[in-house]
């Protein structure tokens, strides 16, 4: 098995029971918050969109983070290479990307599912349907990795030159979250919106961002010193 | 997997940690590498092990550089004393990562040194005491069967006994499975035996690499009368004298021949062996002790 | 096990010579590999290989391709014969310097010889 596989296959086991452990949180929250909300009022949001949309990102963005934090020393002394590290964590970073972007449109069909059951639906509730579920996985597709890798070049930054360092190549390191949210966000109420450009203009512009982030991560780890963790 | 430094130098900002190290390395030797703190040993094993580039010179391991070789990095394993590990991961999935990284991994022996070190894979690293992380070291630079293992002062924290047992383990592995092994320490005297040739680095350059023998009788000390004594180290390096009363000790650099043994012992003068901890300490404490003296510079 | 007077292969080659000496180790007979030696005295391998090969020059071992070290069938007479010239030299004047140093005279020393052995 090539390196970079082999790095993809370790990550994504070492986070399957995280990202488990997230979606089940994530699961257990809007249940019991939708059922108290419902009990109360005629909910006008999807209490799922709302959480999950964001919370994916975030989720993602801080794995980012640890894939420097953590997983750089970790692998380098497993007897990886920087380069094949990175290469991997963008193969399993690719695919929890998808896996995570599908899951929130199935989340909101399951939520749509069970508020239905105790009842006809509320009528400001946004339903979900093929069309939506597209729109939905269409906008955090491309949201997704533009966190991972700023995440990843946030704390690159850091890693390589310090603190002050890392903070003079923030902007640069956040730039795929700000063409995200700035194009692709989420409004107040939980829906997904395109703002400012046509869609197609909008992915183009935030994956142009995301390689450009890319572009910075992989400048700053190529040739990095591992240095020492806290001992 | 023959390692060749030349004029390696790594520079931290304003420090010099290594200072133009020349170094060749033959395959499959067990190697000590003696140096104070501080002397630039890490950094120089960091390079090896491609964790930095060096600020200048080259390294090369068959003829290659190293640094992001897949398939040179994927034959190293490194251990430091600060351990490469997620903190708060049960042992257990330290040692499943790096089998599952690492192709020369041995999970049977890595269970059996677990068993030896007592140490529990439930338990999580930050849990463990400064001696038990020294242990989880070991077994990680073992059981990876590296072709080339570098272990830099891994056994801090560990008790005698502990140690004891890392050294036979280390000795009857490599007898097993021979590899090159390159142990930084400043615990010489009780693991001197186990190297074939010793690497002596103090600050940042190299003074001497040589068979363990060659290196253990470079040290004597010559006790007697204070005129004696100067007659007789009068031309030689001398690392460190010592005067008590009437009674001088001067401690030289330089193996004696039997000629030289003779007269010495006919002027009246008692010839000691110096302890390798001993002669490292000589040969390294000189200019900061502000001797007068020779120094012992190759 | 090993001391600081001499480099260890010495000491080493030091105590198969006496075990041929004694008679503990027979003529023909295989000695323990490098690698057995090691293990035993924790000591590097390359150690015990010098130790060896110091006796091979000195004639007491033969290696016999493949299997392993063997003392050598005349080893015993070689190590006596040498151990006997150097006796006095190495023994015997060492004594009789301290004699000498603390005043006891030859006729001292061999009326001790006759009537304790």
């Amino acid at each position: 098995m090539s390196p970079r596989r082999l790095v993809a296959l370790t990550l994504l086991r070492i986070y399957r029971p995280v990202a488990l452990w997230f979606w089940v949180t994530m699961i257990v929250c809007v249940a019991v918050g939708m059922t108290v909300v419902s009990r109360l009022t005629d909910p006008t949001f999807s209490l799922w969109l709302v959480i999950a949309g964001s919370a994916t990102k975030y989720w993602l963005g801080v794995v980012g983070l640890l894939l420097v934090g953590l997983h750089l020393r970790q692998f380098v002394a497993n007897g990886i290479t920087r380069h094949d590290f990175l290469a991997g964590a963008a193969l399993a970073g690719a695919l929890l990307a998808v896996l995570f972007a599908a899951a929130v449109p199935l989340g909101h069909a399951a939520e749509q599912l069970l508020l239905g059951l105790s009842g006809p639906l509320p009528a400001q509730y946004p339903t979900t349907s093929p069309g939506t579920a597209l729109r939905e996985f269409g906008h955090l597709l491309p949201a997704a990795p533009a966190y991972l890798v700023a995440g990843g070049a946030a704390a690159a930054g850091f890693y390589r030159f310090g603190a002050w360092g890392g903070l003079a190549l923030l902007p640069i390191a956040v730039l795929p979250v700000a063409a995200a949210e700035a194009l692709l966000g989420v409004d107040e109420n939980g829906g997904f919106a395109v703002r400012f450009v046509p869609y197609a203009v909008a992915v183009l512009i935030t994956v142009t961002a995301t390689a450009l982030g890319a572009l910075l991560f992989h400048r700053e780890v190529r040739d990095v010193a591992i240095r020492r963790g806290t001992a | 997997m023959m390692i060749s430094l030349r004029d390696v130098t790594v520079r931290y900002c304003d420090t010099v940690a290594v200072d133009g190290i020349t170094l060749d390395l033959e395959p499959g030797k067990i190697y000590g590498l003696l140096g104070r703190n501080g002397s630039g040993k890490t950094s120089l094993l960091s390079v090896l092990a491609s964790y930095r580039r060096p600020s200048a010179g080259t390294v090369t391991i068959d003829g290659t550089d190293p640094f992001e070789n897949s398939a040179l990095m994927r034959d190293t394993a490194f251990i430091r004393d600060s351990l490469d590990v997620t903190d708060q991961d049960r042992i257990a999935k330290v040692l499943d990562v790096a089998g599952r990284l690492r192709p020369t991994w041995d999970a049977d022996y890595a269970e059996h040194l677990v068993d030896v070190f007592a140490l529990e894979p439930r338990r999580r690293v930050s849990a463990l005491s400064r001696g038990q992380r020294s242990s989880l070291g070991v077994v990680l630079g073992l059981a990876a069967r590296a072709p080339l293992t570098i272990l830099d002062e891994v056994y801090l924290g560990m008790d005698a006994a502990a140690r004891t047992a890392f050294y036979r383990e280390l000795l009857g592995d490599y007898l097993a499975h021979p590899r090159t092994i390159i142990l930084s320490t400043h615990l010489i005297e009780e693991v001197a035996g186990l190297f074939e040739q010793v690497i002596v680095i103090d600050r940042g350059r190299l003074l001497l690499h040589e068979d363990t023998d060659t290196f253990k009788a470079r040290g004597v000390a010559v006790t007697g009368p204070a005129a004696a004594v100067e007659a007789f180290v009068a031309g030689r390096t001398v690392l460190s004298e010592q005067a008590l009363g009437g009674v001088r000790q001067a401690t030289l650099y330089g193996a004696l021949d039997h000629d030289e043994v003779v007269r010495a012992e006919t002027a009246g003068l008692t010839l000691a062996p110096v302890g390798v901890q001993d002669l490292f300490v000589h040969l390294t404490s000189g200019a900061a002790e502000g001797t007068p003296r020779t120094e012992a510079r190759r | 096990m090993f001391d600081d007077r001499s480099p260890i292969y010495l000491q080493i080659a030091n105590g198969i010579k006496d075990e041929v000496l004694s008679g503990a180790l027979k003529e023909d007979e295989q000695i323990m590999s490098t690698n057995q030696y090691a293990a035993f005295y924790q000591i590097n391998p390359a150690t015990a290989a010098k130790g060896f090969a110091q006796l091979v020059e000195e004639g007491v071992l033969y290696k016999k391709r493949g299997i392993g070290m063997f003392v050598s069938p005349d080893a015993r007479q070689r190590l006596r014969s040498r151990r006997r010239e150097r006796f006095f030299a190495d023994v015997v004047d060492p004594m009789l310097a301290e004699a000498r140093m603390v005043g006891i005279d030859v006729d001292e020393i061999a009326a001790y010889l006759k009537g304790g052995s």
